[in-house]
């Protein structure tokens, strides 16, 4: 999957839609900011999901992260291989590492999510204030 | 250019009573649910009775053989792996990550709190580090074997801790035995490493001046909000109640 073709959201899953169905993932950043992904807990096919509240969880260096919903809808499809096998996910995550497929009533839940481009810079402001709070405690060091 | 640091605006201490298994988790969980601006929670507590906490992705099954001899097993919100928590002082850390003085990843994070904790084992005249071990799946037990960010005196293991993150926020629990552990031989404890083992309060003391000079944080003594209280009863009763299908999930 292009990832230029895909809309994200602020907690890092991306989505991209199909007609109705939209498959859902984690970002290439999510995943090299979990690292060493050890479970995959993903939800039943039926189960309903609502945007921006946690349908599974993630497993990685002894941290549980939540995976919140783009969007409202029922869990069509679940991706049983990155359960099975955590290292899918990390190795292509925007490809064989996707999620789960969710059939939505309101496709235009879609349009509140970030382009690739404003995720890009997203994350860019995120690691910078981050930065920012490290140079601060190296320059209160000096003191 | 210096940078503006965000600064928590509130930053609680609380101190708890020993309490059971389920009230524990229940009320670092209603912490972590109503977590919100910047603030920071630091609670200390014990377990009574003693009982195990399993990871969040661990499996009942491994278990089950200890709660039928009279040990209760409490599911955490954090993974990682089981603890027994005997004579040991705990405590459980809410805070936003990202910008502000705890780091964004998860090792960042364990890095700066364990440290600070390494040096409040300092205070004690106790000489900690972090470990450089391999970090990856957790062992069974927690305390059977150092993971990368552990505090370890020598080789030997004496503080680990896991998270859960939620909503910008993470709750990391933590535990400190201050007698050898039967489940866990492998690991140190505090006991042995002192000629008198400090009281909790010492304890408290010497760990959240250390939190404050790491994380340029001031800490007022407080309890629990009452909204807190009431999720956190609601939870205990439920949830994390003895049996129930989250503590037997998986």
């Amino acid at each position: 999957m292009d990832p230029k073709a895909l809309r994200f959201a602020d907690t890092h899953e991306w989505a991209y839609a199909h007609g109705d169905v939209i498959t859902v993932g984690i970002s290439d950043y999510a995943v090299e900011e979990l690292h060493e992904i050890t479970y995959v807990d993903l939800p039943s096919v039926g189960d309903t999901a609502v945007q921006g509240d946690s349908f599974g969880e993630i497993e990685s260096v002894k941290t549980v992260a939540e995976i919140n919903a783009p969007c409202d809808g029922e869990i069509v499809e679940i991706n049983e291989a990155v359960g099975d096998d955590p290292e899918i996910l990390a190795a292509d995550p925007f490809g064989d590492g996707w999620l789960v497929r969710i059939k939505t009533a309101d496709i235009d839940q879609i349009d509140d999510l970030m382009s690739h481009d404003q995720y890009q810079q997203f994350i860019e402001q995120e690691e910078e204030e981050s930065k920012d709070e490290d140079d601060q405690e190296e320059d209160e060091e000096g003191y | 250019m210096m940078c503006k640091r965000p600064q928590p605006t509130y930053c609680r201490l609380i101190t708890d009573a020993a309490l059971p298994p389920a009230a524990n988790m229940a009320r670092d969980e209603a912490i972590l649910n109503q977590a919100a601006g910047a603030e920071v929670t630091l609670r200390f507590y014990r377990w009574r009775p003693w009982a195990f906490s399993i990871g969040y992705f661990q499996k009942y099954g491994d278990f089950e053989r200890f709660e039928r001899d009279g040990i209760p097993v409490v599911r955490r919100l954090s993974g990682g792996g089981a603890i027994y928590h005997a004579d040991e002082i705990a405590y459980g850390l809410v805070a936003p990550y990202g910008a502000g003085p705890f780091g964004r990843r998860a090792g960042e994070v364990f890095e700066r709190v364990h440290s600070s904790i390494a040096v409040g084992l300092g205070l004690l005249g106790v000489e900690a580090c972090l470990s450089d071990g391999p970090s990856g799946a957790s062992p069974l037990i927690c305390f059977s074997r150092p993971q990368r960010y552990d505090v370890v005196v020598g080789e030997r293991k004496i503080l680990g801790s896991a998270q859960r993150r939620k909503g910008g926020f993470f709750l990391q629990h933590g535990s400190l035995p201050l007698s050898p552990n039967r489940f866990a031989p492998e690991a140190l404890s505090l006991g042995e490493l002192v000629d008198a083992l400090p009281d909790d309060g010492r304890l408290v003391e010497v760990f959240a001046e250390a939190f404050e000079e790491a994380f340029g944080l001031r800490f007022e003594r407080a309890c629990l909000a009452a909204g807190e209280e009431a999720e956190a009863a609601k939870l205990a009763a439920g949830k994390y109640a003895a049996g129930t299908r989250w503590n037997r999930r998986r």
